[in-house]
């Protein structure tokens, strides 16, 4: 399933949440906003209202999943505490000392594979293997060397940059292991990063979305609802009872 | 830390050509640790290239290695981080190690990069393989006649290995269950590699009833001979009044001993045989073999053949030259480990020259035994300096010799001399031996053999073109004794 949403009438919801498999993170302010994912995952995982460094852009500053949370060195000592009082126990936070601090931006990971920016520091790298429990691997997307920025990955597929080559795309995926397909968001950006958060069963997007684009991602992150096809055959197959 | 520096050592000696792997056999650990990093020997360079893991550790590397080039060092605890089944490096923490444990996650993802780029899916198909020639070359099994007979021997080494003869021709490649008997060579079967293991351990070869050589290295002595060629149809009495006809046979090189005992079963273990080594290492080898191998017509005589005296010895008709070579015809099986592109063609054909004139002096000394009739001369090489003109400066130095025809030197063996080096003179190509891997399927090889012209017909041979000329033919002497340490002998 894919829901589209908006913080305060932007559509790029992706800057200001962080979606994973175990927890999800919200920007301060829009009740709308938290409301939807509310609605949507309450009742499975944790959604955290938080900033980070007192900004809102919590969704470009940090990079996570089911395993762990990395936040930056710019990250005040109460919202870590925050963060570790409502995330689950099961879940490594770790504070890191990078440069390029915008981790959101510079990780794109699933549970088992990180891609980062090429130039990323090697003990950030060591970083993210041990508390994401991911093998990292240096790549750019589409030459953009801000993978997190331009594309959005899961355990069952992953988005990239519409402009990626096919070739690029064929070792993208046999790293990560997983489906790719090239696309857009929030009709017709490039920056998947900031306009759709998904994990292993559903996908938020920004406003603009077309349904076209829901539909590709739908597809290449296997979010259409199981029940839903099998009432589509169940029903197939009385009519087809009836009629024989 | 210390097993790893012996390691790193190992590679860089064997990487150098200073010694080969197979000097490491003592130590299991050692061995495979240093095959198996030979093996990823290009990923690990193309992983350290592209990590930067020299300059970024430069400090921690300059700990633990302050001479010398680090990579060796790096490669094989690369080697054991990523290609080893635990992952880790086995020792404790040190500065390397911790240098290189801080990059450990770059160089998987590298790896695995790597892996992803060659489309292949574990590391193994990453790392060198051996060439098919390697594996195309049968394992050649002689059974000792002067032990069992030949009949005897092959239902008992089918029985014992469960094998069935394989009737096809050369040219097939060999099932791993199957032998064939090689036409060429009496007494000579051919096996699949796989075999050899179960050979060597068992009683057949530990008792010298089965004695592992190679087909070409059978070539010298049954050419030598070529005169009981008839062996193995004729009844063992005939057989016997002939090799008593025959005089003294020499092997003037001949530890490790596996052309030795050929020859003595050849003579039917019968006659005289005497068998000349200088090494005194390589000396108690030949005397297990011959021991072994039940030669009771040999003596071993400890002592260099250059020197002794060949008008002591009125009664040597035959005799057989296998001096040292470059051995660059041996198919090591282990070779495409340490193959590397930049050669070193100086020091390559300094080589060369100095074994050329070793080569000829060997063959000179040869010639003065005032009754040698035939006079084979062997080498492990492929170098047409070393073979073919070599033969070509000693007939002009001596025209008394000539090259035996293709008629008494295995005539149905397709492979044969090239004939620039003669001249272009056909005849004389014809006349010699050679062997290549690729076709022939054994070790790349060279027999020639020399008869005694009574007559003036030698002139002739004397008056063809000149082979080429060396550059420094007249350092001969001084580089003799250097040469004969060196070399490997062309025993394979």
């Amino acid at each position: 399933m894919a829901v589209r949403t908006a913080f305060e009438n932007s559509s790029d919801i992706g800057v200001f949440s962080k979606l994973t498999n175990s927890y999800c993170l919200t920007a301060l302010g829009s009740t709308n906003f938290y409301s939807s994912f509310e609605a949507e995952l309450g009742d499975v995982i944790p959604v955290v209202h938080t900033s980070i460094a007192g900004t809102r852009i919590i969704g470009r500053l940090t990079a996570g999943n089911k395993n762990g949370l990395l936040v930056p060195s710019t990250t005040t000592d109460q919202e870590l505490q925050h963060l570790r009082n409502s995330l689950p126990d099961s879940v490594q936070i770790q504070r890191v000392e990078e440069r390029l601090s915008a981790l959101g931006n510079v990780i794109a990971c699933n549970d088992y594979v990180a891609l980062v920016h090429p130039d990323i520091d090697s003990e950030t790298e060591e970083i993210i293997a041990d508390v994401l429990k991911v093998e990292v691997f240096r790549q750019t997307v589409a030459e953009n060397v801000l993978v997190g920025s331009y594309c959005s990955l899961s355990n069952q597929g992953g988005l990239v940059h519409p402009k990626t080559s096919i070739q690029d795309q064929d070792e993208l995926s046999s790293l990560l292991q997983v489906p790719l397909a090239a696309g857009t968001i929030n009709r017709g950006s490039d920056v998947l990063g900031a306009g759709l958060v998904v994990n292993d069963w559903i996908a938020f997007t920004g406003q603009d979305t077309t349904s076209t684009e829901i539909s590709v991602i739908e597809a290449i992150f296997k979010l259409q609802g199981q029940e839903s096809t099998a009432v589509v055959n169940d029903l197939r197959d009385t009519i087809i009872d009836q009629y024989s | 830390m210390e097993f790893y520096r012996q390691a790193s050592e190992a590679v860089e000696r064997v990487l150098n050509k200073q010694t080969s792997v197979k000097s490491y056999a003592h130590s299991k650990r050692l061995l495979a640790l240093v095959l198996e990093t030979l093996k990823y020997q290009d990923v690990i360079k193309q992983l350290v290239g592209v990590t930067g893991l020299l300059d970024k550790e430069k400090k921690a590397i300059k700990i633990a290695k302050p001479q010398g080039d680090p990579i060796y060092l790096v490669m094989v605890l690369l080697h054991d981080l990523l290609f080893s089944k635990r992952q880790a490096i086995e020792a404790g923490s040190g500065p390397i190690k911790d240098a290189i444990l801080r990059h450990k996650t770059r160089l998987r993802g590298e790896l695995t990069k790597l892996r992803v780029k060659a489309g292949v899916t574990t590391n193994s198909d990453l790392g060198r393989k051996a060439e098919s020639e390697g594996e195309l070359i049968p394992r050649y099994l002689r059974i000792n006649t002067n032990k069992i007979a030949f009949i005897d021997g092959v239902t008992k080494l089918a029985q014992l290995l469960g094998l069935r003869e394989d009737k096809t021709s050369n040219e097939q490649p060999l099932a791993s269950d199957a032998y064939r008997v090689v036409e060429h060579i009496p007494s000579l079967i051919a096996v699949h590699v796989r075999l050899s293991q179960r050979i060597t351990s068992s009683d057949m070869y530990n008792s010298g009833e089965v004695i592992l050589q190679d087909l070409a290295s059978c070539m010298p002595p049954v050419v030598l001979l070529n005169e009981l060629k008839t062996y193995g149809k004729r009844l063992a009495s005939e057989l016997d009044s002939q090799s008593h006809n025959m005089g003294t046979v020499i092997d003037a090189t001949a530890a490790p001993g596996n052309k030795t005992t050929l020859l003595s079963s050849l003579m039917h273990n019968k006659g005289k045989l005497l068998a000349y080594e200088h090494m005194p290492k390589r000396f108690a080898t030949l005397e297990k073999m011959v021991s072994v191998a039940g030669c009771a017509n040999t003596q071993n005589v400890l002592g260099d053949f250059t020197h002794c005296d060949p008008f002591a010895h009125a009664d040597v008709t035959h005799i057989l030259l296998d001096p040292s070579c470059t051995g660059s015809g041996i198919v090591n099986r282990l070779d495409y480990l340490t193959e590397q592109d930049n050669d070193d063609r100086e020091a390559h054909d300094d080589r060369l020259s100095a074994l050329a004139a070793f080569q000829e002096t060997i063959i000179g000394h040869a010639m003065k035994f005032p009754n040698v009739r035939r006079i084979v001369y062997s080498t492990c090489s492929v170098h047409e300096e070393e073979n073919e003109c070599v033969v070509m400066n000693s007939l002009i130095q001596h025209p008394d010799f000539r090259l035996a025809s293709r008629d008494s030197c295995l005539p149905e063996w397709p492979t044969r001399g090239h004939s620039e080096p003669f001249g272009g003179d056909v005849g004389l190509a014809q006349s010699v031996i050679r062997c290549s891997p690729g076709t022939d399927r054994t070790n790349g090889f060279f027999v020639a053999c020399f008869e005694r012209v009574d007559t003036a017909e030698g002139a002739r041979v004397a008056a063809a073109a000149p082979a080429k000329k060396r550059k420094n033919k007249n350092k001969n002497n001084k580089k003799k004794s250097k040469t004969k340490s060196q070399n490997q002998s062309s025993d394979v």
